[in-house]
């Protein structure tokens, strides 16, 4: 077999045709074959431009390959260094590290994690605060009166004193503290199950002014002792209030507890009126020491005490307005406080009149 | 990002674009080394200038948020 070579010309370009395969072309004239004609070309070079390019393509392949990982390990990268981040400082605030922070450059879903992130630390760091105080406080708040309680103990065990009076008056003392001492335990076990939302609420339909006609007549009692007068003004027409009747006469007798405590000469002024259609309001007003404006932020703090170096003197446990607050909050309420040294305090609370379902 | 991993991502991304360019190159016949290193210029050029506009309209951005 001869090999051939065909030349074409197009447009001025040679073309070289290699061709293996046979092309036969016969000649038939008049019904006779006369010859024929073939032509031989290689395909090699077709094959080995072929293979070339599917070479070529593999290599741009691999090229591809290489710079896809190269940009996506930079991508992966930039993307989860936040949450790197993210997740040391996590751990950082789980070992007690509650001063860590995360920083936060983006606004997206990330920066919004970074932000919650930030929250809680700050959240958490206030409550070890909080608790860490709570228990020093708290420590103290017994300690004071165990040491009473143990040192006129010891004196009345052992005979320590001259009169039958004086032993009266030591167990005086001793009974006083007992009293304090399970009065403050169980203000602090109300607290607690207030904050942990354990308090259960027997909501209802109540009168407002009974409840503070039954307190008044409990609290007249105690302000007599001392000389002073309880001036009540009810506003008579007043709608039915939903709240806890027990805990609403426990918040409105801690706050005239505490006004009678405060109060040397003068009168507790016992108001409620219809602040607007929505709300009634309750205010308690003392002619007592007051509370310097800038102790007025801390008072519903647990034992915070305005008075702390005569505090044993006015009694108390340091609970009863964060117990009040709490109570008011409960019942969907607010208190404000208004004060004025040697003048006097007003604590005004606000309840909502909800409409009677069904009427 | 570390500086080793730099260095990673970035080899990466130069190896990738040198087969690239070393494809081009020889599919287009041009088996020559300066061709070569041109054609891997102008690949960076083209690639390097889009790039370039978005990262400097995104800081353009970023500080007018800030501010």
């Amino acid at each position: 077999m001869k090999w051939n070579r065909i030349v074409f010309k197009l447009g001025g370009t040679i073309i070289l045709l290699f061709l293996v395969v046979l092309l036969p072309v016969g000649f038939v004239i008049d019904q006779i074959f006369s010859g024929l004609v073939k032509v031989l070309a290689s395909t090699e070079g077709i094959k080995q431009s072929v293979q070339d390019i599917r070479d070529l393509l593999v290599l741009a392949g691999i090229g591809a390959f290489f710079l896809a990982l190269g940009l996506t390990f930079v991508i992966s990268r930039k993307l989860s260094n936040p949450l790197i981040q993210m997740e040391e400082a996590t751990r950082k605030i789980a070992k007690g590290n509650l001063e860590t922070r995360v920083q936060v450059i983006s606004g997206d879903e990330i920066g919004s994690l970074a932000h919650a992130i930030n929250d809680l630390a700050l959240d958490l760091q206030r409550y070890r605060d909080t608790r860490s105080e709570f228990l020093a406080n708290i420590s103290h708040e017994l300690r004071t009166p165990m040491t009473y309680l143990e040192g006129y103990a010891k004196v009345v065990k052992e005979g320590l004193y001259e009169t039958e009076e004086e032993r009266n008056r030591y167990l005086d003392i001793i009974h006083q503290e007992t009293f304090r001492l399970s009065h403050l335990i169980h203000d602090l076990f109300e607290l607690s199950k207030m904050e942990e939302g354990k308090i259960g609420l027997n909501m209802e339909w109540i009168d407002l002014v009974e409840v503070i006609e039954n307190v008044t007549l409990k609290a007249e009692l105690k302000a007599r002792e001392k000389g002073l007068e309880i001036k009540a003004g009810l506003q008579r027409d007043l709608p039915m209030v939903y709240a806890d009747g027990l805990r609403m006469e426990q918040i409105i007798l801690n706050l005239m507890d505490n006004a009678i405590r405060y109060t040397e000469k003068g009168s507790i002024t016992v108001q409620t009126k219809r602040a607007n259609a929505n709300e009634i309001t309750i205010v308690i007003e003392d002619t007592g020491i007051g509370i310097p404006k800038h102790e007025l932020s801390k008072i519903y703090e647990r034992f915070h005490r305005v008075e702390k170096s005569r505090s044993r003197e006015y009694g108390g446990t340091g609970l009863g307005l964060a117990i009040v607050k709490r109570l008011v909050e409960l019942q969907n309420g607010t208190i404000e406080v208004s004060s004025e040294v040697h003048r006097g305090t007003r604590f005004t609370m606000t309840f909502p009149i909800k409409a009677k379902e069904g009427g | 990002m570390k500086r080793i991993e730099w260095v990673i991502a970035s080899a990466l991304v130069v190896i990738g674009l040198s087969c690239l360019t070393m494809s081009a190159t020889s599919i287009m016949s041009l088996n020559t080394y300066h061709v070569y290193l041109s054609n891997l210029f102008k690949i960076c050029l083209w690639t390097g200038i889009p790039v370039a506009i978005i990262g400097i309209a995104y800081l353009i951005m970023k500080r007018n948020k800030k501010d």
